[in-house]
């Protein structure tokens, strides 16, 4: 199967369809737009992965839609997040699945992480499905780093701020490894560490 | 809980009949005529003998409601003729507490529904609304001594005008929403509920209501208070004929939970498919109290309710558990919203819906966190069954997070009955369309397992009966 990477670095470019079947894996960080995905084949397997690092006064306002027209193919979402400052984030997410589009398998998650008092996260997402033989899941959390999480690394001697860093580390890097194992893309590997080394 | 037992699975009902779709010969002793003015508020204050500030917040009420347009969004209300409806009708001259003074007919149809053996068996206080009013009402005797409350809305203002005048329409204005706005307008009936302080009432109360005349409006307004550190369990069951007309049910439910209370609300929504279901619920919630929405709706031809709950007191927990079920040309847009006020507060929402035969069902629901409601957490969770290829559903949940120190988790899946597991059952010899009732029945087990038994002994045999016709 042909592999499409496409890495989103300026802007969110508004559609993209979905025509040939195929691997495509959709990458972009921090920006803010409006992205559709309108999956017009059968065996696509589309992963789209967004990062989001806000802090100081940033504003982000996404929205991204996975529409299914085709049978048989396959849609994953992550939006990971970290927000500090006084930054904000609006996220809708829409998941639809046309009446032909049967066998689907959709899913979406956004996972947040708010590590100061004044940001501001609203999470929208929706589903709407028009063919039984799908399945479709969506989640969506948002808190701060567990407290049972810290203890557990101060009971190891782990000063706070130190392990502040550990689990935002591990919740960055947990985003890296949704990419298929396949794909040692350097520009990736950089931007991960350059990310990384943000909350060193 | 045995919910599943063996005289279903050896004869599934072949025909479905709505079981509460029969009509009685229409007799009334007032009816203010089809359509809504001035004129007709005025008639209905009059006739129930109110104090002007209710006249005045009717009228208010209703100029409000003409100065709104109908939803676009939620359900397709295009066909409620609103100047069709009758919007008031006196079904008896007096209130009872015994039910061999009720008109035959009356008294007919609540036994047709099986309201007074429901009250011998398990509860502790019966409503009975027909048309706009209630006509029967009772409550245990020991009730009453503790100072327990439990009367028809009009009584309510009328002998205890002070405390409803302090608690109406604080939680829902008329500025609502329209149909919020319709309700003040034009409201009878309903209950009203006082719950004193430390007082449990063990058993539930039930209030019942039954719409009988076609093209007919119901208003129910009702008001429940539960004092600190008291607890209640209100149900509420609707049924009506089936008629070719469409009828509108438009109530609104305020619900005061004080410091360490609790309140629990069920409702078994089972219209015929012939009734717009229009409602606004909204709870509020003191320190350390709890209220629990648990809302089943099963019947009507479009729904559109989204019990709230604002938890304005340190720790205090809100729930709603809901129950769609869409069949043919009905639409479902249930859902729920929760406010987390105060600091430490806590919500669960779990909803399940089920859809077939080109029926829709949504989940619309909302949870907020406020600055300042720090350690609160909320989780949500949406599951939906889709039973063919014409139904259709939706889940629009919506989070809006202000505070750092807060959890809040939220889960949808959409799918339909898995063949491995219809084989799995098929294989110990269950036929196919006992497999599906049974795997329906495990799907909405969670919330099912939180109705009274009774209840849920007939939402399982409805269901059932439900999905024995989709499978033949």
């Amino acid at each position: 199967m042909n592999t499409t990477f496409l890495h989103l670095e300026d802007t969110i470019r508004k559609k993209i369809v979905l025509k040939k079947k195929g691997v495509y894996i959709i990458f972009f960080h921090n920006l803010s737009g409006n992205l559709v995905c309108e999956i017009k084949a059968s065996r696509v397997d589309l992963t789209v992965v967004g990062l989001y690092t806000g802090n100081k006064m940033q504003e982000f306002t996404l929205t991204t839609t996975q529409h299914h027209f085709s049978p048989f193919s396959r849609s994953r979402l992550l939006i990971k997040g970290i927000f500090d400052g006084m930054s904000k984030f609006k996220y809708s997410g829409r998941i639809r699945i046309e009446k032909k589009a049967k066998g689907t398998h959709a899913s979406q998650k956004n996972q947040n992480l708010v590590i100061s008092e004044n940001t501001l996260v609203d999470t929208e997402p929706c589903l709407e499905i028009m063919s039984d033989d799908v399945f479709c899941t969506h989640s969506a959390t948002t808190i701060q780093p567990e407290r049972d999480s810290l203890f557990y690394f101060a009971s190891k001697g782990i000063k706070e701020k130190k392990a502040q860093k550990l689990i935002l580390r591990g919740f960055i890097e947990e985003l890296f490894e949704f990419f298929p194992p396949l794909l040692h893309n350097k520009q990736i590997i950089k931007l991960k560490n350059s990310v990384l080394t943000r909350y060193d | 809980m045995q919910i599943y037992n063996s005289a279903m699975l050896n004869k599934p009902p072949n025909t479905f009949r709505y079981r509460y779709g029969f009509s009685m010969p229409e007799k009334n002793v007032y009816s203010t005529g089809v359509g809504l003015s001035d004129k007709v508020i005025r008639d209905i204050s009059r006739l129930k003998n109110e104090p002007s500030w209710m006249l005045d917040y009717r009228l208010q009420a209703y100029a409000f409601f003409c100065s709104k347009k109908i939803p676009d969004w939620g359900v397709n209300l295009k066909n409620l003729d609103l100047d069709r409806i009758t919007y008031f009708i006196r079904a008896t001259q007096n209130q009872t507490s015994s039910w061999e003074d009720l008109p035959k007919e009356i008294k007919q149809t609540y036994d047709r529904i099986g309201v007074p053996e429901a009250e011998r068996k398990f509860l502790a206080g019966v409503s009975a609304q027909y048309e706009s009013e209630v006509v029967y009402e009772s409550m245990q005797k020991e009730l009453k001594k503790k100072g327990v409350v439990f009367c028809d809305m009009d009584s309510g203002l009328r002998q205890y005008p002070e405390i409803v005048k302090a608690y109406f329409a604080t939680l829902v204005p008329f500025s609502d929403n329209k149909f919020a706005a319709l309700n003040s307008s034009v409201w009878s009936g309903g209950s009203f509920v006082y719950i004193p302080k430390g007082v449990h009432v063990n058993m539930p109360l039930q209030a019942y209501f039954r719409m009988n005349a076609p093209a007919f409006g119901q208003f129910e307004r009702t008001l429940i208070i539960a004092d600190e550190g008291s607890f209640v369990h209100y149900i509420e069951g609707c049924t009506a004929p089936v008629y070719t007309k469409d009828s509108l049910h438009s109530a609104v439910v305020e619900i005061f939970v004080q410091k360490n209370a609790r309140v629990r609300y069920t409702t078994v929504q089972n219209w015929s498919k012939n009734v717009f279901n229009l409602v606004t619920k909204r709870a509020q919630v003191q320190e350390k109290g709890i209220m629990e929405w648990i809302d089943c709706n099963l019947g009507s031809k479009a729904t559109m309710k989204y019990p709230a709950i604002y938890l304005k007191g340190k720790s205090a927990h809100g729930e709603v558990l809901s129950i769609a079920y869409s069949g043919k040309n009905q639409h479902q847009d249930a859902g729920a919203k929760i406010f987390h006020i105060a600091p430490h507060t806590s919500s669960r929402i779990v909803s399940k819906s089920i859809s077939k035969s080109g029926g829709r069902c949504t989940y619309r629901g909302s949870v907020s966190i406020a600055r300042g409601a720090e350690g609160s957490s909320a989780f949500v969770t949406c599951d939906a069954l889709l039973l063919d290829g014409k139904s259709r559903s939706d889940t629009y949940p919506r989070m809006r997070i202000r505070e750092k120190q807060a959890r809040i988790h939220h889960e949808a899946t959409t799918s339909k009955i898995k063949d491995q597991e219809l084989l799995y059952l098929q294989q110990r010899g269950i036929k196919k369309i006992d497999a599906e009732g049974l795997y329906i029945n495990g799907f909405i087990e969670p919330i099912v397992k939180e109705i009274p038994l009774e209840y849920s002994i007939e939402l399982n045999r409805l269901l059932q009966v439900e999905m024995s016709h989709h499978g033949g």
